[in-house]
């Protein structure tokens, strides 16, 4: 288990894989708890009840490289990757701009690209995550039924990439 | 405790009398109900998960044979049915999607398109015909009424052979758009089919229909399909509003009054109960009362709730598109004015920006109002259920014999996109939804499950049932 702390970023992780194996990987600040489930997966929570959105696979679904790295530094690690972006946008194009615009600005759905947001947890990658793996309320559906946490995590990259 | 029983039934029934007094038709814009209001009582519910493994789900019904089955349209085309326990059975009821050799007989190629709604005959334990409204393929698109007959011999499946066999069309009604269908059937109190349909779609009412009486599209229709013999399709009751006035007439120039002119309408559509609406998805008559709830999908600004008393003579005009509701049609600022025309909703609620550029509305608003059901059970006692598809919000709308109004009560706001809901032969208010998308629609079986939901006090959750997450 890597525990990459990002920049100015600190992170502490606890990890239970299987039963009740835990590790606690230091630094100071922000602190999560890492589950068993999908190969370690953090300990995400639901935007609307803060209670523990449960990480499944989708059939065929293979853990990433990138989807990895996420979990154990709560950083996407696809931002800014020009590759990663392309392949971002098209998944924003098919699934997203409906109601959030071409440009992030919102229509149905709320701004990608202001300042003050309806979750205050979408400013973080992890926060993020959990909106779209886990949907929030009504038509913000849980993208996780349908996309894998890998394009998830490039739809994300790309959307963050939107705010100039 | 014989005694505390006595008086706690007796407060109940107090309570219950309180909630049903005389409830009237708002007469004055600021009468209508706004999100902030509170139901007698304020009442706690939850949604409880009955089933799931529906494909887009947009409509559900009872039988009301006794069975106990609760049957959801897939929008695809197909009926399934769920068991009393709470069994999706793996065989559809009906598929429309087999029955033409040439491709589905259901148009999908637009969300707001499919299968929308299935209504059995007050009859049904005896004649077996059920009603479904659905979007054409073969007509472009138009709105198909399709009586079929169910065999006795198999009453969970209607083989494609016995569809085709019994297939009887009630009704077509061509559309324009491919969007503001309407789409519910239910028969009403008097026995007759009630029919919504959207004003034809486009946005703004591009054809004026929800004001023009020569048009079905923006209307609710009553026709009655007890017919005499199959060669006709359906009937109009004598006393649908325009009946009458709809018919020609030697023409008078003299010796007539400018009222009784007035109400001559020539040429109107004699099916129609209701004008004025622009997208009644949803709308369901209370049990017990009589009373119509119809909940009509808004524009960009404001969701919209009507109510008829049950002793209502129909001809309602409900404003679209002269106004949306309590509100200004095109609304341009916060300031606009207009006549109202029509009747007034009981109660509406706001997009996120109820008029341009308006500030955002931190709470209590939507984007398209989903008619559930009334619930006459506690600790609801008559109250009106209507989803949310953007918000995920559960309302209650009823009235408050004490404070003399409607109510507008937000219950909850839930992860669900609201698509259809109904009452139940045991009371019980049941919704549906789906995991699928506006214009960015993937298809009807390209989308995550939905689910079937019933609505219940949130102090009676039964011991490990699945509850609809709820902001908190």
């Amino acid at each position: 288990m890597k525990s990459n702390s990002m920049p100015g970023r600190p992170l502490r992780f606890a990890i239970l894989r299987g039963s009740v194996r835990s590790l606690l990987a230091s630094a100071a600040g922000i602190s999560f708890v890492v589950l068993a489930g999908a190969a370690g997966a953090p300990q995400f929570t639901s935007p609307i009840d803060n209670g523990p959105l449960e990480i499944k696979l989708l059939p065929g679904e293979k853990i990433t490289e990138g989807v990895q790295k996420f979990y154990e530094t709560g950083q996407d690690p696809y931002k800014g990757d020009p590759q990663a972006l392309a392949e971002g946008k098209d998944l924003y194009e098919t699934y997203c701009q409906a109601c959030h615009m071409p440009d992030g600005s919102g229509r149905i759905g709320p701004s990608l690209i202001g300042d003050t947001h309806h979750y205050p947890r979408f400013t973080t990658d992890k926060g993020m995550f959990e909106i779209v793996y886990g949907g929030a309320t009504g038509a913000m559906q849980p993208f996780g039924k349908r996309l894998t946490q890998d394009q998830i995590l490039h739809v994300m990259a790309y959307v963050r990439s939107l705010k100039k | 405790m014989r005694v505390m029983t006595a008086m706690a039934a007796v407060a109940a029934i107090c309570f219950a009398v309180s909630t049903a007094g005389a409830q009237t038709v708002p007469k004055s814009r600021d009468e209508v109900a706004y999100p902030g209001g509170h139901l007698p009582g304020n009442p706690k519910v939850a949604l409880v998960k009955i089933a799931d493994g529906l494909h887009d789900p947009v409509g559900v019904a009872s039988a009301f044979d006794g069975s106990g089955r609760i049957f959801v349209c897939e929008r695809v085309g197909r009926v399934r049915i769920v068991t009393k326990d709470g069994k999706l059975l793996a065989k559809p009821f009906l598929d429309l999607t087999k029955i033409n050799p040439l491709g589905n007989e259901v148009q999908t190629g637009f969300v707001e398109q499919g299968l929308w709604s299935i209504a059995f005959d007050p009859d049904f334990k005896k004649n077996g015909y059920f009603y479904v409204h659905y979007s054409s393929l073969p007509f472009n698109g138009a709105g198909v009424i399709l009586r079929v007959t169910v065999d006795p011999n198999s009453p969970d499946v209607v083989s494609s052979e016995q569809v085709v066999k019994t297939a009887k069309i009630v009704m077509l009604i061509p559309q324009p758009y491919y969007n503001h269908n309407g789409g519910m059937i239910q028969f009403g109190p008097d026995g007759y089919l009630y029919i919504s349909r959207g004003d034809g779609g486009w946005e703004g009412d591009p054809l004026n229909a929800g004001q023009d009486l020569h048009v079905l599209w923006g209307k609710l229709l009553r026709i009655n399909v007890h017919v005499p013999d199959d060669s006709i399709p359906y009937l109009v009751p004598n006393d649908n509003p325009f009946a009458q006035a709809a018919r020609n007439r030697l023409m008078f120039l003299f010796g007539v009054t400018e009222e009784a002119f007035s109400k001559i309408k020539m040429g109107a559509k004699p099916e129609i109960w209701a004008y004025g609406l622009r997208n009644p998805y949803q709308f369901h008559f209370d049990k017990k009362t009589g009373n119509l709830f119809i909940a009509d999908v808004g524009q960009n600004s404001w969701e919209n709730i009507f109510w008829q008393p049950h002793d209502s003579k129909g001809g309602e005009n409900y404003g679209w598109s002269l106004n949306a509701g309590a509100h200004c049609f095109p609304i341009t600022g916060p300031n606009t004015t207009c006549p109202q025309v029509g009747v007034l909703p009981i109660a509406n609620y706001p997009h996120e920006q109820p008029y341009p550029d308006a500030p955002k509305e931190k709470t209590g608003f939507g984007c398209a109002v989903i008619g559930l059901g009334v619930a006459n059970y506690a600790p609801l006692n008559g109250a009106y259920l209507a989803g949310d598809w953007c918000s995920g919000r559960l309302w209650g709308v009823g009235w408050d014999n004490a404070a003399k109004k409607w109510q507008l009560q937000e219950l909850e706001q839930t992860q669900l996109q609201f698509t259809a809901g109904n009452v139940l032969e045991d009371g019980s208010v049941v919704a549906v939804n789906c995991y699928c998308f506006y214009t960015a629609d993937q298809g009807p079986l390209a989308n995550p499950v939905g689910a079937l939901w019933r609505v219940v006090d949130a102090s009676k959750v039964p011991a490990g049932a699945e509850v609809a997450r709820t902001v908190k």
